[in-house]
């Protein structure tokens, strides 16, 4: 493996372990709640981050003192693909995050939301640094593309799962949307929240992946791929959180305790369809407005479909957050498109 | 090959990504006034301020010794016990009124002070013992955390108009 491969390589997979990390922390907050910031599944999270941080600098130095073509340079000094730069800063983001949310949950309590400022803050971080990994492999995708090099299956392959992550991280961004905040108050008016979320992250994702790809089904694999990761860890969470709990002598808030969520198994399921729709309707016309809006309607339903699961639903709600989602499938889908764009024909 | 045109993206991103740490948490002010009396030998002091005082923030202490006779006062603080403080002089000035005093004095770390006042006059010597509780920095304000929270969008929207101008670039590059 060369450098170039393996400095992403190593990035995909300690974001990986820091996404474990946060699914864990998710259910740990959901059934036991934080008691300290050295829990258990913050170690693992946080172990990751600082992981990822080293891995991203010295992937910089490395390339910098190898001085091989293909990158970018930062400060006049640095020179590195872009994406391991743009993953430094994501981890950076992250960085600066823990401390201030540590210090938020001293003001504001134990079991702050998910929509606290520096839980966001943290999960832009991570999107920015899996967008970076992306970036470092599409680069290389792009060189072996234009030379006519092996290799392209498995690259591709790389950097549509290093993408999917993207998905399960927006994924986690609109989680409070299905069960403590399915509303946001806009005047009088009261909208849906999740499936404009759904149609931003699924057209998005899926349009970024079709235009890199440039071949049909990417979109539908790349979500496969982020629904197949976000149920292994839906289903490992509960037993991570009930060994833990043993070990450290821990009591559940509920008296069932951990169990597996269906609705966490449903949603990243449920994306499949519209991602099925972007494909078709990205093949038929390419760019990633039609596409985005296209899958933005199974998008929707879904959406709502969700949330009327677990709480009741308004039908003036539910049909301002379907008009809503359309327009936002559409943009993401034309920011996915671009971003594609990029991945496919960049070699930085 | 090296582009250095995309180190402005990049640092946006810092700047996005540092911004928080300029920020600095506003404090809280829920701070009472309150007055006491103690006794520095013949003198009595009496002592008006803020409770509990703020940290590292120039505090007043206003101070009037009976019996008014044109007594110096100088002032100190001390660390209370388990406060991980030092020792430091305060200011003191001549008050509007005969026998008044204006004591100024900041607390570097939270918790437990003493503003030990000494009097020395034509009655004698004294000294009085102020117990300070000095309050840690107060809550962030949930708009600041927004604002600080959601700071890297900013780096990450000027990042993406960029991909935006990269992507419309390579386009027209390969017609």
């Amino acid at each position: 493996m060369t450098v170039r491969l393996g400095v992403p390589a190593t990035l995909m997979a300690c974001l990986l372990v820091a996404s474990a990390g946060l699914a864990w922390d998710i259910a740990w907050h959901t059934y036991i709640g934080r008691d300290s910031f050295l829990t258990p599944p913050h170690a693992v999270l946080y172990g990751g981050v600082a992981a990822t941080g080293v891995a991203a600098l010295a992937g910089v130095l490395l390339e910098t003192w190898r001085r091989a073509p293909g990158t970018t340079m930062l400060l006049t000094v640095f020179q590195a693909p872009l994406g391991v730069f743009v993953t430094g800063f994501g981890v950076l983001t992250l960085v600066v995050s823990a401390p201030l949310d540590n210090y938020w949950h001293e003001l504001y309590g134990i079991d702050v939301t998910l929509w606290a400022p520096f839980h966001v803050m943290g999960l832009i971080g991570g999107l920015v640094a899996v967008m970076g990994v992306v970036y470092a492999f599409a680069a290389d995708l792009a060189r072996r593309r234009r030379l006519a090099v092996g290799g392209q299956v498995a690259l591709l392959a790389l950097a549509l799962f290093a993408w999917s992550a993207a998905l399960r991280g927006l994924l986690t961004i609109f989680q409070p949307a299905l069960f403590h905040s399915p509303t946001v108050v806009l005047g009088p008016l009261d909208v849906l929240t999740l499936p404009v979320g759904l149609a931003f992250s699924v057209a998005l994702v899926g349009a970024g992946a079709a235009v890199m790809s440039g071949r049909p089904p990417a979109a539908t694999v790349t979500v496969a791929m982020a629904a197949l990761v976000a149920i292994l860890f839906a289903l490992a969470a509960p037993g991570a959180v009930r060994w833990a709990a043993a070990a450290g002598g821990y009591t559940f808030y509920t008296p069932a305790g951990p169990v597996v969520q269906p609705l966490d198994l449903m949603v990243p399921l449920g994306l499949l369809v519209p991602a099925a729709v972007l494909d078709g309707v990205h093949r038929l016309v390419p760019g990633g407005v039609a596409a985005g809006a296209a899958a933005a309607v199974p998008a929707a339903a879904l959406g709502v479909w969700l949330v009327a699961q677990s709480v009741p639903v308004t039908a003036g709600a539910a049909v301002l957050g379907a008009a809503i989602a359309l327009p936002a499938g559409a943009a993401g889908g034309w920011l996915g498109a671009q971003l594609g764009t990029v991945w496919r024909l960049g070699e930085r | 090959m090296t582009r250095p045109v995309a180190g402005a993206w990049l640092a946006a991103l810092a700047l996005a990504a540092g911004a928080p740490l300029a920020a600095a948490p506003a404090v809280a002010s829920a701070a009472a006034t309150r007055t006491d009396a103690y006794r520095a030998g013949p003198y009595t002091v009496t002592v008006t301020r803020e409770d509990p005082v703020q940290v590292d923030r120039a505090t007043v202490f206003a101070v009037a010794v009976a019996p008014a006779d044109g007594a110096g006062v100088v002032a100190v603080r001390l660390p209370g016990p388990g406060t991980a403080g030092r020792q430091g002089r305060a200011e003191t000035a001549p008050g509007a009124r005969p026998g008044t005093y204006v004591v100024t004095a900041a607390f570097p770390v939270r918790g437990a002070w003493v503003l030990a006042i000494a009097v020395d006059g034509r009655a004698g010597r004294g000294q009085a013992a102020v117990p300070v509780t000095v309050a840690a920095p107060g809550a962030i304000p949930e708009w600041l955390g927004w604002t600080i929270g959601l700071s890297p969008l900013a780096g990450l929207a000027v990042f993406l108009v960029a991909q935006v101008r990269t992507a419309r670039r390579l386009r027209s590059a390969v017609r």
